[in-house]
């Protein structure tokens, strides 16, 4: 059986990320975000990419 | 009409096959999206990266697995129209774009002034209290060479972090109008707020000082319990009231732990309430550094939705990739320099000194093998990690690990099954130890 599934998603709003470092992803249209489309942080999925965020970006 | 066993496919030229134990990945550079592939499909596509033919690589891979012609023409097709790769019948095969190692700059520098702070974060990472011996030991002196050096180096974005750094206001402010006037273009402060003062403000403002301001719940009872200081609350919210008033840029950081976990969403609305955009409101998990391992602050739920539980990526940009095949994702390019004058690759990896610049210039630190060890840290060196086929979009904090190479403890990946650890087995092997407390801090 031939399998193909896509495994990422659109970044959201709120996507959990450490205030103390650099980097986006929460506004980073190029890693896909949208910050307009705020995530659920009872949603399970959000620690998953618990990457920096950009300070400089917010 | 030419047959379509005799056409050739290829991956894009924009296409990444990364092969992990067990299944694999193809990461699309041009949108970012990745999709995981199982074995079967990882050996045709091999197959047909050779340039071999549809139908010759349908001989090859039926003798290792039963598929159809049917099978593999339709997953061939699924792949164009996910614009994977294209189907052609010519000779010249399409060759995937290299794409080269970054060389590193140091672009964001942490100055741990202090670790004195006026409040007692359950959580703090870098054990903070308001009554520890504290003496100075890098005088303003040595933190202006500190931020003319790693200017010297690249970096133009720094934040002032501590403990609370407002505790050392005099140090602090001195150190924001040097890295002014020196030409750094992003200066933060990270800060729990409860020290600035409405004349502060200004100050701040003429410097162009961005803030970043900690709030752990959306009444004092929670946020309090949290910085175990009563009327921390009140004060944070004050100065936060005066910052959107003012315009001062800020965001928020707020650490989900056991103690405000059901009240992160309505603290959220709060601060939205209060006029703090959204976007300007991040939501951390607690990180297994100082207090962050106290497995009292968690869960066995919480710390299973805290983990990498099922595959599902931010997306990963072709500059994403070329660093993660480059360096570490953070280690890449900042530093840390704590109040003793240690250097750590990281705020919250306490693990590997890189050096003291009581004793080194930062330059020195910078360009040493140690330091060059955890910036080059890939995943293709870590344990376990080296063989997933989601090393490249998968962002990686160190402090998750219980040693420096080894696999994230909040990781539920199995690259050699393929298989991702459900809850109800997490439970049955033990999940209600905090990864953080199983570093014995």
């Amino acid at each position: 059986m031939l399998e193909l599934k896509k495994v990422t998603r659109k970044q959201q709003g709120l996507a959990l990320c450490n205030p103390d470092y650099g980097e986006p992803p929460s506004c980073d249209p190029e890693a896909g975000c949208d910050p307009d489309v705020p995530c659920d942080p009872n949603d399970a999925c959000t620690p998953i990419d618990s990457e920096p965020c950009n300070p400089e970006e917010g | 009409m030419k047959n379509i066993a005799e056409a050739k496919f290829n991956l894009m030229p924009y296409c990444y096959l990364v092969k992990g134990a067990k299944r694999a990945a193809i990461y699309n550079l041009e949108d970012g999206d990745v999709y995981s592939i199982n074995e079967e499909s990882r050996e045709l596509l091999e197959e047909l990266n050779k340039g071999i033919s549809i139908g010759d690589s349908f001989n090859r891979v039926s003798r290792h697995f039963p598929v159809s012609m049917e099978e593999i023409i339709e997953f061939v097709q699924e792949l164009v129209k996910e614009s994977l790769g294209t189907i052609h019948y010519g000779e010249k095969m399409i060759s995937i774009n290299q794409i080269p190692k970054l060389e590193p700059t140091l672009s964001f520098l942490w100055l741990e002034l202090t670790q004195l702070c006026n409040l007692r974060c359950l959580h703090c990472y870098a054990e903070s209290a308001p009554n520890l011996s504290n003496p100075i030991k890098i005088r303003e002196s040595g933190w202006i060479r500190v931020i003319k050096e790693a200017h010297n180096l690249g970096c133009r974005k720094i934040q002032f972090i501590g403990g609370e750094p407002f505790m050392v206001k005099k140090l602090l402010f001195t150190l924001i109008q040097e890295a002014r006037d020196i030409g750094y273009k992003f200066i933060e402060v990270y800060t729990n707020a409860t020290l600035i003062k409405e004349q502060d403000l200004e100050f701040l403002r003429n410097n162009q000082v961005k803030l970043a301001v900690s709030i752990y719940g959306s009444i004092p009872l929670i946020h309090d319990i949290i910085t175990q200081k009563q009327g921390s609350f009140v004060k944070t919210i004050d100065i936060i009231r005066k910052l959107i008033e003012k315009e001062i840029p800020f965001r928020i950081g707020i650490v989900e732990m056991k103690q405000n976990s059901a009240f992160i969403k309505s603290t959220i609305t709060y601060l939205n309430e209060l006029g703090v955009l959204k976007k300007n409101i991040k939501v951390d998990i607690v990180r297994s550094s100082g207090r962050g391992c106290n497995k009292n602050l968690m869960d066995p739920k919480l710390v299973y939705r805290q983990s990498k539980h099922k595959a599902s990526f931010l997306k990963c940009s072709s500059s994403k990739f070329q660093k993660a095949i480059s360096g570490h994702n953070c280690f890449f390019d900042k530093l840390c320099v704590s109040e003793n004058g240690d250097v750590f690759p990281c705020i919250m990896e306490k693990r590997v000194v890189l050096g003291n610049i009581s004793y080194s210039t930062l330059a020195e630190i910078y360009n040493s093998d140690k330091a060059k060890q955890t910036r080059f840290l890939t995943k293709d060196k870590i344990e376990i990690c080296q063989d997933c086929e989601y090393r490249y979009c998968c962002f990686d904090c160190r402090v998750m690990a219980k040693s420096l190479y080894a696999k994230p403890s909040n990781c539920f990946y199995n690259p050699y099954t393929g298989e991702w650890r459900d809850y109800n087995k997490y439970k049955i092997e033990g999940g209600d130890e905090y990864v953080g407390a199983k570093k014995g801090n």
